[in-house]
């Protein structure tokens, strides 16, 4: 299976973080470190990009999970951005959109932070 | 995995089978039906999120702490929200699972169920097949409180010949070599296409299909699939 790209870019103080692949058990650790650093440099406003994700696993969602207690405790949030089809139907079915505000340009999610 | 049923209980007028082709990499898929007394069966499906040793570990607690629960709890909804409980005290913050926890009555024909960030159930019924899909989040990833907001119970009341057909997404991700996935569409199709098959017949075929598309890709998930199926009345009543 192929793997994933992880990117990050800083707009002022929100960082938008760019996933492109497939982001299961084996990858998600690379998503895992961008978050940590994030979390270390305590640039909480975060955008996630997953215009280019094909693929996300239990594993892959779980990794919002394991940082959002943290980012949120300390005034930020994750907040999800162009998601193919595809990957919204995989969130939508696990709920969470209930937890996560989620937006169909990375514009109007990075806007949210203002 | 022996942490699976060995085999499914025997009951008058209802056909049941399950099946779960195991990934390379072990998930933490499971299912398990509590005959709890004449009138009621509990019948439960799940994926454990991740993958490996915690996975499966994660799956063999979550399994006895299911079997006690289904004893001192009647609602659906009820035994949901105490296993949320356990796995927000257990589980590590990224770890989740989905879930449907159903409850049939075969008294009354009826189905009571709730889904929990799952891939949801099929009716299949003699003229169609529907998906069910309430509302509710996955297990483990918010306090009892949201989660009860979030779960809808569902009521099916079946008529001789339905089936529910419940699944894990590793069915729908299943890959064939130029990485298009199952999906879907594509299952509906096949369920439709085969309603009027007993519940061995119906997983054998669903297997079959499958393992063409795919033709021999390893598999990177889990499959699980259970069907419960009322026998035809005619059958039932030549029995009798």
């Amino acid at each position: 299976m192929s793997g994933v790209e992880v990117r990050r870019k800083d707009v002022q103080e929100v960082t938008v973080v760019y996933l492109k692949g497939y982001l299961d058990a084996h990858t998600a650790p690379e998503f895992e470190k961008v978050l940590q650093e994030l979390v270390d440099q305590d640039r909480v406003n975060i955008v996630v990009n997953l215009a280019e994700l094909t693929y996300i696993s239990s594993a892959g969602l779980g990794v919002f999970m394991g940082f959002i207690e943290d980012i949120r405790k300390k005034g930020g949030d994750i907040k999800i951005a162009e998601m193919a089809d595809k990957v919204f139907r995989v969130f939508d079915l696990l709920g969470f959109p209930v937890l996560y505000e989620i937006f169909k340009d990375e514009s109007e999610a990075i806007g949210k932070y203002r | 995995m022996r942490l699976l049923p060995r085999t499914l209980p025997l009951l008058p007028g209802l056909q049941l089978k399950g099946l779960c082709l195991t990934a390379n990499d072990i998930g933490g898929d499971f299912y398990d039906l509590i005959v709890l007394d004449e009138d009621r069966i509990d019948l439960v499906i799940g994926d454990v999120s991740g993958k490996g040793a915690s996975a499966a570990f994660n799956m063999a607690e979550l399994k006895g702490v299911i079997q006690g629960l289904a004893r001192h709890f009647r609602e659906p909804k009820d035994i949901v929200l105490e296993i949320n409980r356990f796995i927000r005290s257990q589980f590590e913050p990224d770890e989740f699972v989905t879930m449907i926890y159903a409850s049939y009555r075969p008294s009354e024909r009826e189905m009571r169920f709730v889904r929990a960030g799952h891939t949801p159930v099929g009716w299949i019924r003699t003229e169609k097949m529907e998906w069910l899909e309430s509302g509710g989040l996955g297990l483990g990833l918010a306090d009892n409180e949201v989660l009860e907001k979030s779960l809808e119970n569902r009521l099916c009341r079946l008529s001789p010949g339905d089936a529910l057909f419940f699944f894990t997404d590793g069915l729908i991700e299943a890959r064939n070599r130029a990485g298009e996935e199952f999906g879907e569409e594509r299952l509906t199709g096949l369920l439709n296409r085969n309603r009027g098959l007993g519940a061995a017949d119906y997983l054998s075929r669903i297997q079959d299909e499958v393992a063409a598309f795919t033709q021999g890709m390893p598999r990177h998930d889990d499959i699980t699939l259970v069907v419960l199926k009322l026998d035809e009345k005619r059958s039932k009543e030549k029995a009798s």
